[in-house]
């Protein structure tokens, strides 16, 4: 309360006083004049407050301020002043909250809020044309009763950020990418985009990668065939000699780069079927590799260790998982210096999980390189792999084998000491004989 | 219709917990008989005998949901709604799991029907019933999810359209039939699996009459569908 409000507060007591006093003068009935004067004062007060009350519960409209002075007048302010302050606070926040869902009305991605059971709590505009949502109706209801698909339920039950991929349920042609987001225990976002495009497009670059290679390969062999005919002709002149051979080498070059795209968009486009798996001896397809390949390529400049579990199994397709093999030691010959170790092993870990291990003690591959070696045609040293011949696949066909397999490759290597490429082959695949 | 109103929040979850099954049971057929579809029309022998042996899944999903009403009905002595729910799911699961059967019959004609070059070319009329057939069954157990039955109503009305496109088929294969009898072997083939695929709709519209008993508790089995939608769906 403020001096002024005070001032006249008490200038109206000190009236009623004085009002009392002039009554009993006057009647000379003292106490009978004061209470009266007393009575009502605290009527007026009592109606002063009644009137405030109808005045805030008719929703203390403006134009409504019920006449006062003193401290009413400033209580009735007061309200007033609080009352516009969280006006303007709310409609602050609600066009806050306006432009917030605005936003997310028109993300042209399909979002549906779900609470802690799966139960649609909001969904946007877009998820009305792609999931076929209708929030009017489908508000509480628990969205993998819409959505049925086995692999959304499994995607809901697993509290994974992966994106699945699932074709829509209402348009085969359709292709959606779907990622669950939890906010928090109670709080998720489920966000489809449809990705028909892309897979499309995706599709195309494998069509063209395996058309291309495939049409190069026949003019390829022919030019090869004739390169060989050339060579081992006696009447060819001495100085086109060094061209001839070194045509030669490079269309063979050429010729493994196509065969390994082919390889390559064979494992992408067909994937793993079922009924190719067999159950492999690992350790006489490394046996076999060591003994009759690595004599060839090393020349015997390059130790190799094997440490093999020969009555350790794995159910795979033979022809990859050999690929698999060569690769893994070719590289470890090839790229490393004359003396180097190499030590191959094959074994059952602890975990049931089967591993296949290349370790050599060269001079290791700086960290940078690491996450980029299974890129195409990558290459850790620009200038110098050339000469060592390998097409630049061979990691990139190892990375897709070992996924189709449901396996995991890692690569160790510190500067100086060594690279060990190791791969794990899930406990399924494993057995023993 | 308003589910979870008990006092027990047990039952609640039991009831919720048996609906949330079927539907999973339900994208489980969704798939089978997607896959089936898929399989016999680009003729890949290899997805066919995936589906074709798959079925133990669905099968084992509805003894487990039927258990569970029958424990419900004996520990909870539902009434009303709650009665009309567990009644309609049992019924709902038999139709499933027919459906499954009926999936994996396609399948395994669609295996043979791969195997061999195709003289019957009615590829375009058996595409056109199985997107019938599959937005059918997408369509009533959306409508039980939502526990519509005004769509409920509108999938039941669909009746004619789906003979019609079957008796097409029919019509085709015993054309080629009388063309050439070498034909007989695989226009039966493909006769049969549109024999299945219209049992799939037939089953996928007793869903929907399911769902009508479920929510306005009316048994409109075995009676005139423009009747009834006269009487109860005057504005559908």
């Amino acid at each position: 309360m403020d001096r002024e409000s005070k001032s006249t507060e008490i200038w109206r007591i000190i009236f009623v006083l004085l009002a009392g006093i002039a009554g009993g003068i006057v009647t000379g009935y003292w106490e009978m004049s004061l209470i009266v004067a007393l009575a009502a004062y605290i009527a007026w007060l009592l109606y002063k407050l009644q009137q405030l009350h109808v005045w805030l519960k008719d929703g203390a409209k403006p134009l409504h301020v019920p006449d006062s002075d003193g401290a009413w007048e400033h209580i009735t302010q007061q309200i007033q002043y609080t009352q516009r302050k969280s006006a303007q606070r709310k409609k602050s926040m609600s066009k806050l909250l306006k432009r917030f869902q605005g936003i997310i009305k028109s993300l042209p991605y399909a979002t549906v809020v779900l609470n802690g059971n799966n139960e649609i709590d909001w969904a946007n505009k877009a998820s009305m044309q792609l999931l076929r949502l209708d929030l009017k109706k489908d508000r509480g209801q628990r969205i993998d009763n819409l959505i049925r698909m086995p692999e959304v339920q499994r995607l809901l039950t697993k509290y994974s950020e992966k994106e699945i991929e699932i074709n829509s349920p209402y348009n085969e042609q359709i292709k959606l990418s779907l990622q669950l987001i939890p906010v928090h225990s109670d709080l998720k976002l489920l966000i489809a985009r449809d990705i028909s495009e892309q897979v499309r497009l995706q599709q195309m670059r494998k069509n063209f990668i395996a058309n291309a290679s495939h049409e190069l390969r026949t003019p390829l062999t022919v030019i090869a065939g004739y390169l060989e005919i050339i060579q081992d002709d006696a009447s060819l002149p001495e100085h086109l000699e060094p061209a001839v051979t070194s045509a030669a080498e490079q269309s063979a070059r050429m010729q493994m780069i196509i065969e390994d795209l082919l390889t390559l968009s064979r494992l992408e486009n067909v994937g793993l079927s079922k009924n190719q798996d067999q159950v492999l001896s690992v350790a006489s397809i490394i046996n076999s590799i060591c003994n009759s390949e690595a004599q060839l390529i090393s020349n015997d400049t390059h130790k190799i260790i094997l440490d093999t579990d020969p009555d350790l199994n794995l159910k795979g397709v033979e022809v990859d998982i050999t690929s698999v093999c060569v690769n893994l030691i070719h590289n470890a010959i090839r790229h490393t210096p004359v003396g180097t170790e190499v030590h191959v092993t094959w074994k059952q870990l602890a975990t049931n999980e089967a591993c296949f291990i290349v370790r050599d003690t060269g001079n290791g591959i700086p960290a940078e390189h690491i996450p980029r070696l299974t890129e195409r045609f990558y290459r850790v040293d620009q200038g110098r792999s050339k000469g060592k011949g390998g097409t630049g696949l061979g990691m990139a066909i190892v990375l897709h084998i070992v996924q189709l397999h449901e396996a995991s490759l890692l690569i160790n290597s510190t500067v100086g000491e060594g690279t060990t490429f190791t791969v794990f082959f899930p406990a399924i695949r494993v057995s023993r004989s | 219709m308003e589910l979870g109103q008990h006092i027990s929040q047990r039952y609640n979850a039991e009831l919720e917990d048996i609906r949330n099954k079927v539907m999973t049971m339900g994208g489980l057929v969704e798939k089978q008989t997607s896959e089936a579809i898929k399989a016999l029309l680009d003729r890949d022998g290899e997805l066919a005998n995936e589906v074709a042996s798959s079925d133990d899944v669905i099968n084992q999903m509805e003894v487990d949901i039927d258990e569970e009403c029958t424990r419900v009905i004996a520990l909870r002595q539902p009434t009303a709604g709650d009665l009309r729910l567990v009644i309609a799911v049992v019924k709902v699961i038999t139709d499933l799991e027919r459906i499954g059967d009926e999936a994996a019959k396609i399948a395994h004609y669609a295996k043979k029907l791969a195997k061999k070059e195709t003289v019957t070319g009615m590829h375009a009329e058996l595409s056109h019933l199985s997107q019938l057939i599959m937005s059918m069954l997408q369509d009533s157990l959306d409508a039980f999810a939502r526990l519509d039955s005004e769509q409920a109503i509108k999938i039941l009305s669909q009746d004619i359209k789906l003979h019609k496109e079957f008796n097409v088929i029919s019509r085709l294969s015993i054309t080629h039939m009388m063309e050439d009898q070498r034909n007989i072997k695989q226009a039966l083939q493909v006769n049969w699996c549109a024999r299945s695929l219209e049992r799939i709709g037939a089953h996928s519209q007793n869903l929907c009459e399911y769902v009508i008993y479920l929510v306005n508790g009316k048994d409109i089995r075995h009676t005139n569908l423009e009747h009834v939608r006269r009487k109860y769906f005057p504005e559908v």
